[in-house]
């Protein structure tokens, strides 16, 4: 449905997105995430046609869109965009905002698609109110369905959840993966919360600096990050360094790992490695013998995330999620027991 | 706030003139400034009384002197024209004048009946012609001008301007209501275009070829012959005067002229005033400057005016017309005359 | 809504002003209890339909084209980029410093039948005046068209910030359903921008309604002339304050339609400007059709008759100027500055009354004071007059009961009398301004400096003052510009010894001595044109604070 290829987007002669690539097959939902800045924004209005892409291709629908010779005005690209503001016109009510895109439509058919969106995003009788008597996540869903009316073949969020109170957030973001997954539509999300983009998407990209570091599902990136920023980024985790041995096995505080055949290949060479060690590969077994004390502690309610030092060293720290009824204090020593399906390292 | 009551008390301080003062004299006059402030300082440098002058519109002179009542400052009313003069005393603001001085020199018709205003100076009101275009022997009489053969080449200023009314308002006096409604519903019908400008536009319009009789002031003509501007000049040259009605009534005229405010804190002063406009060199200065006939008996009248020929005005006592005034409006209101 | 409580002084004030700036408007009204028959059926019988029509036209005709040309000319500056741009969106206001009756004076002096345009074309081909067909200047039409070059700048100021507010992502939004270009204008621009525009229409239309000058000149007959004429050819003063109340009800007619379609309009302003539009470029030859469609209105408004005014001024320079001529300048520019600040310290006063004390009896009586905008200046003056003289009266009356003396006229004949009359015709324009800055000044940033502890007054010190600055001295600018070019109160009302450059140019033009009239009409053109400058600069300012 979507494709890029190396396309670079400047704003006054300066690169803010540089060579990304990636692609959305029909009836997918994609994300762009990263921090402010990162240029996700940018490669959003280049495919909606807002602004040109200095280098590279779009493609939509397997048409050139966007080129360095060719540019597609935003008419022409059947691409539904909700804004971070969601802008509604003021002067039309609801009714008339979703039908604002729905041209040569009878106004009985226009009436009848209405409807239909209204049902769809779950606010049936709200069509002759106004924007600014509704609330936000009520806002959020008719900017939802004007953009969907006129079945375009690609939905843009930007955003999206920005301006909402942040419990709606969750909630709104599996409704809209539902309709859009009923609707069949492919939709690009960008946003800044990775907590959306897990509960909406089914790829996700994770940028910085302009820069595309890793397109995969959400599993994907947090079990197999393909680089430090993203293993920061994702999730949470602490890297532990380790020396390696004989070119393929690692000396760490919590043991000797060893290194499958490519990693032997990627990491041939070095000397210190790091590795990822997320909250879910230690585990809390009072059985253990192995222990680690207590740096910290962090009430989630179902689980407590300790922070623990290997040792008693704080120069060597991991995480732990133990189930919440495992109170333990700052300085006592728990019992651990580790758990680690996926091996990552990276270079120190 | 406090700004603001800083500033009327500061305003207030600076306007508010002292009027009682013998040595002042505070002019309202629908004259404009040009054309009577230089008077005014000869008077002053001679008497020795400061004038204060404020000009404007006539009625607006006239209701300004109503509202204020008895506080007013105003000590004189120099208008031009009689309607307005009539208007003055009409409602109550004039006080009587001494006239004595001027029985002998200055014709009756021109002075009030009761003394409450007086005339300075005379203007006649002629048809102004295109020579090559009109033939004079057909037009003789302002009655001539309701004849077909004069559609479409009348023009004439608006009804709203006193001198028109004023001039209806004699004809009013002279003819009966009933002959003036008809001819002027008859003379509407012969303008060549919707009134609009001044007199010298009438005769502007004439020389264009707009139109080829215009009914003008003398004085105005006179000062477009006069003018420094030589396209002006040439443009007055263009035009001929035409004295109508000169077998019987006698041509329409008008004056310009004064009254003493009922309330006039220098009355006195007011009165050296009028004596001092109607002395002879006086006359010949505003006659001269303002291009009118001046009404002292024995002073001539400028070389311009006399170009235009001699002729016999009307004679009629001017309070008439003053009292005809809205008659008239009623009736070019009804001719159409906008 | 908070709780009213009565002690407050300042409201006192604001019910004490607007009494006062209400009374001569009262007057002229109370004039309908005295019945005038006799004059009514002649008037009915022969000028009244043309008072009607003439001035319903007028007021129309110009409100439509000052809300095409000013909607057009603040659309395409908004939204375009075309070289040029930068200087032609303020040169577009030049107009407003110019006087609609000395446009009239001067397109009459250039055009007319005997003017040098139409001599010269005669004498060229030999023609007679029947040969040929040449536009009337004086006329109806041209009435409309000298008054909407004059008056589009009002629809135009407002029109142009209300553009250039509006979010970017409506824009966008509207381009990803399909929605560009002119129909983009049609369904969203327009529409949302339309509080707005009504407004400066209605502006237009209201000083269409109350001019004298121009329509007096080329013999129209209007209201505003008939209540002249009423007054002076036949003397019936009541009648002409009837007429005046007849005229002041079209325009309070006109006044409530705006405010009501206004009010379903008010939530408008809730677009944030998140990133300002980027605006959007045209092709050279569109360029060119748009530099010369902005230039035309200025051209025909300002510049062709500010160079034939120099050129006449030139040629009369050395007659006119002179001290007498520099008093008048003087006199001028202290006049307009001391009502600016009075009408501006006014409309302040009332703009904060209504936001936080807001009460219909509070807002009806600010209404009613800023009634007088559409009210003639003559009949203004007529009614300020009699209640100064009233009020002269009364303290006469008082100090000789105490002092045993009089102390003859205090407010009436003195400058107090002028502004008197300037803040009653001109508070609407100060209100209007003052009111949408404080618009912008949501009530919950009051409230977030209220939680930091800043006192009212601290509050109106920090947080108010910096962000109304540029509509305060909008609304400076504003009233300052009109003073200075007002002309019948002026007349009537002007204290001895005190003339006025507007009062100069009337005199001199009336006298047909065009001329000379140009002397004093340049120098009205210039000084007006100070505040014009700085307007666009102030205007500029806030745009970018605002960014």
């Amino acid at each position: 449905m979507l494709s890029l290829s190396n396309i670079c987007v400047a704003y006054d002669n300066k690169p803010v997105v540089n060579k990304v690539s990636f692609s959305i097959e029909s009836g997918e939902i994609g994300c762009l995430l990263g921090p402010s800045g990162c240029g996700k924004t940018s490669i959003l209005r280049a495919i909606a046609g807002f602004e040109p892409v200095s280098e590279g291709d779009i493609h939509l629908r397997g048409t050139l869109v966007a080129g360095a010779d060719i540019h597609a005005e935003p008419e022409r690209r059947k691409v539904g965009v909700v804004f971070q503001d969601f802008a509604l016109f003021p002067h039309l009510n609801v009714g008339q905002n979703i039908a604002f895109g729905l041209h040569g439509h009878s106004a009985l058919q226009k009436s009848q698609r209405v409807i239909e969106l209204l049902a769809l995003v779950g606010l049936p009788d709200i069509s002759e109110r106004f924007a600014h008597s509704l609330s936000g996540g009520q806002q959020q869903r008719v900017a939802l369905a004007r953009a969907l009316a006129p079945r375009p073949d690609l939905l843009l969020l930007d955003e999206p959840f920005s301006s909402l109170d942040a419990e709606l957030r969750e909630e709104l973001a599996q409704d809209i993966r539902r309709i859009l997954k009923h609707e069949g539509t492919s939709a690009l999300l960008v946003t800044h919360d990775q907590h959306e983009a897990f509960a909406m998407a089914d790829a996700i990209g994770v940028l910085k600096d302009g820069q595309l570091l890793q397109w995969a599902s959400a599993y994907q990136l947090y079990h197999r990050p393909a680089d430090k920023f993203v293993a920061g980024f994702i999730g949470q985790g602490t890297l532990l360094p380790g020396t390696l041995i004989d070119n393929s096995m690692l000396q760490t505080e919590l043991g000797l790992f060893q290194l499958t055949a490519p990693q032997v290949t990627q990491f041939a060479g070095a000397k210190i490695l790091d590795v990822l060690v997320r909250p879910d590969d230690i585990v809390h077994d009072d059985s253990s013998t192995n222990v680690a004390m207590v740096l910290s502690r962090a009430f989630k309610g179902a689980h407590i995330l300790y922070e623990l030092a290997l040792n008693d060293d704080p120069a060597f720290r991991v995480l732990c999620l133990a189930p919440s009824h495992h109170d333990h204090e700052l300085g006592e020593r728990i019992g651990i027991r580790l758990d680690l399906k996926h091996l990552v390292m990276f270079n120190a | 706030m406090k700004r603001f009551f800083k500033l009327v008390a500061l305003v207030s301080c600076v306007s508010v003139a002292s009027f009682a003062n013998a040595q002042e004299l505070n002019v309202y006059s629908a004259r404009k400034e040009a054309l009577i402030k230089p008077l005014l300082d000869k008077f002053s440098a001679s008497t020795g009384i400061s004038v204060n002058l404020v000009t404007g519109n006539a009625d607006a002179l006239i209701t300004r002197l109503k509202s204020e009542g008895k506080y007013s400052p105003a000590d004189i009313l120099i208008t031009t024209d009689v309607g307005r003069l009539y208007r003055a005393k009409e409602q109550g603001l004039t006080q009587t004048i001494d006239t004595t001085s001027f029985n002998n020199l200055i014709s009756q018709n021109y002075i009030d009946p009761q003394g409450h205003w007086i005339g300075f100076t005379l203007r006649a009101r002629p048809l102004m012609v295109a020579p090559g275009r009109v033939d004079k022997t057909q037009l003789t009489r302002m009655e001539d001008l309701t004849d077909p053969q004069w559609r479409g080449r009348i023009c004439v200023r608006s009804s709203s301007n006193i001198y028109n009314q004023s001039m209806v308002a004699a004809m009013i006096e002279q003819l009966g209501e009933d002959k003036t409604q008809t001819w002027l519903n008859d003379f509407v019908k012969n303008f060549a275009r919707t009134p609009k400008g001044g007199d010298r536009d009438q005769i502007k319009a004439v020389v264009a070829g707009q139109c080829d009789i215009a009914i003008a002031n003398t004085y105005y003509l006179a000062g477009m012959a006069s003018d420094d501007d030589e396209a002006i000049r040439e443009t007055a040259s263009k035009v001929e005067v035409i004295w109508p009605n000169q077998q019987d009534r006698g041509a329409h005229v008008n004056i310009s002229g004064a009254a003493i405010a009922k309330y006039a804190p220098n009355a006195a002063s007011a009165q050296k005033l009028v004596n001092f406009m109607l002395q002879e060199d006086s006359q010949v200065w505003y006659a001269k400057t303002n291009h009118e006939y001046p009404l002292r008996q024995g002073v001539a009248q400028s070389a311009v005016l006399t170009s235009f020929g001699d002729f016999k005005s009307e004679n009629i006592d001017l309070s008439r017309v003053g009292e005809l005034n809205r008659q008239a409006v009623i009736l070019m209101d009804k001719a159409g005359w906008k | 809504m908070k709780k009213r409580n009565w002690r407050e002084p300042w409201l006192w004030a604001v019910t004490v002003f607007s009494l006062l700036l209400a009374v001569p408007v009262l007057l002229i009204f109370t004039s309908v209890l005295v019945p005038q028959y006799e004059l009514w059926h002649h008037l009915f019988e022969t000028v009244l339909s043309d008072y009607v029509y003439h001035s319903l036209l007028i007021a129309f005709s110009v409100g439509a084209l000052t809300l095409i040309l000013g909607t057009g000319l603040a659309w395409l500056v908004a939204r375009y980029e075309f070289s040029g741009r930068r200087t032609l969106q303020w040169l577009i206001l030049l107009p407003m410093a110019m006087p609609a009756y000395i446009l009239a004076y001067t397109y009459t002096g250039m055009l007319d039948v005997a003017g040098p345009l139409q001599t010269q074309l005669r004498d060229t081909f030999n023609w007679t005046y029947h040969d040929y067909w040449f536009p009337d200047v004086r006329s109806l039409g041209g009435a409309i068209v000298m008054l909407s070059l004059v008056l589009y700048p009002y629809v135009y100021m407002l029109a142009r910030t209300a553009f250039s507010e509006q979010s970017a992502s409506f824009y966008e939004a509207s381009r990803s359903m399909g929605v560009s270009g002119f129909a983009y204008f049609r369904k969203v621009a327009f529409p949302l921008a339309r509080p707005a525009i009504l407004t400066g229409t209605a502006l237009a239309m209201m000083e269409a309604f109350a001019d004298y000058g121009t329509v007096q000149y080329f013999g129209i007959s209007t209201f505003t002339t008939g209540i002249f004429r009423t007054w002076n050819g036949l003397g019936n003063a009541i009648g002409a304050a009837q007429l005046a109340a007849v005229l002041t009800s079209f325009v309070l007619v006109l006044l409530l339609i705006e405010k009501h379609s206004r009010r379903r309009l008010r939530y408008f302003h809730q677009g944030q400007n998140q990133h300002s539009a980027k605006r959007l470029t045209l092709s050279p030859v569109q360029q060119l059709w748009t530099v010369l469609f902005c230039l035309l209105p200025v051209a025909l408004g300002f510049i062709i008759p500010s160079v034939q005014l120099t050129f006449w001024a030139i040629e009369r320079a050395t007659s006119q100027v002179d001290e007498q001529f520099v008093n008048l300048i003087w006199n001028s520019f202290y006049l307009a500055a001391s009502a600016a600040f009075i009408a501006v310290g006014l409309a302040i006063l009332f703009a904060y009354a209504k936001r936080l004390r807001s009460h219909w009896l509070l807002n009806s009586q600010v209404q009613l004071a800023s009634l007088g905008y559409a009210i003639p200046g003559t009949v203004i003056a007529i009614g300020a007059m009699l209640m100064l003289s009233a009020a002269d009266d009364a303290l006469n009356q008082l100090t000789e009961a105490l002092f045993d003396t009089s102390v003859g006229l205090v407010f009436s004949g003195t400058l107090v009398a002028l502004l008197l009359a300037y803040s009653v015709r001109f508070l609407a324009v100060a209100l209007h301004n003052v009111e949408a800055g404080l618009q912008r000044i949501k009530p919950s940033m009051d409230d977030a400096a209220r939680a930091m502890g800043l006192s009212p007054f601290a509050v109106l010190q920090k947080v108010h003052i910096p962000l109304l600055r540029a509509s305060v001295l909008s609304a400076l600018l504003l009233v300052f510009v009109d003073v200075l070019k007002e002309l019948p109160a002026t007349l009537i009302l002007r204290p001895f010894n005190f003339n006025t450059l507007a009062v100069r140019t009337f005199e001199l033009a009336s006298e047909e001595r065009l001329q000379d009239a140009a002397v004093p009409a340049v120098a009205i053109v210039l000084v007006g044109l100070l505040p014009v400058v700085l307007l666009t600069r102030a205007l500029e300012l806030s745009k970018n604070e605002a960014n």
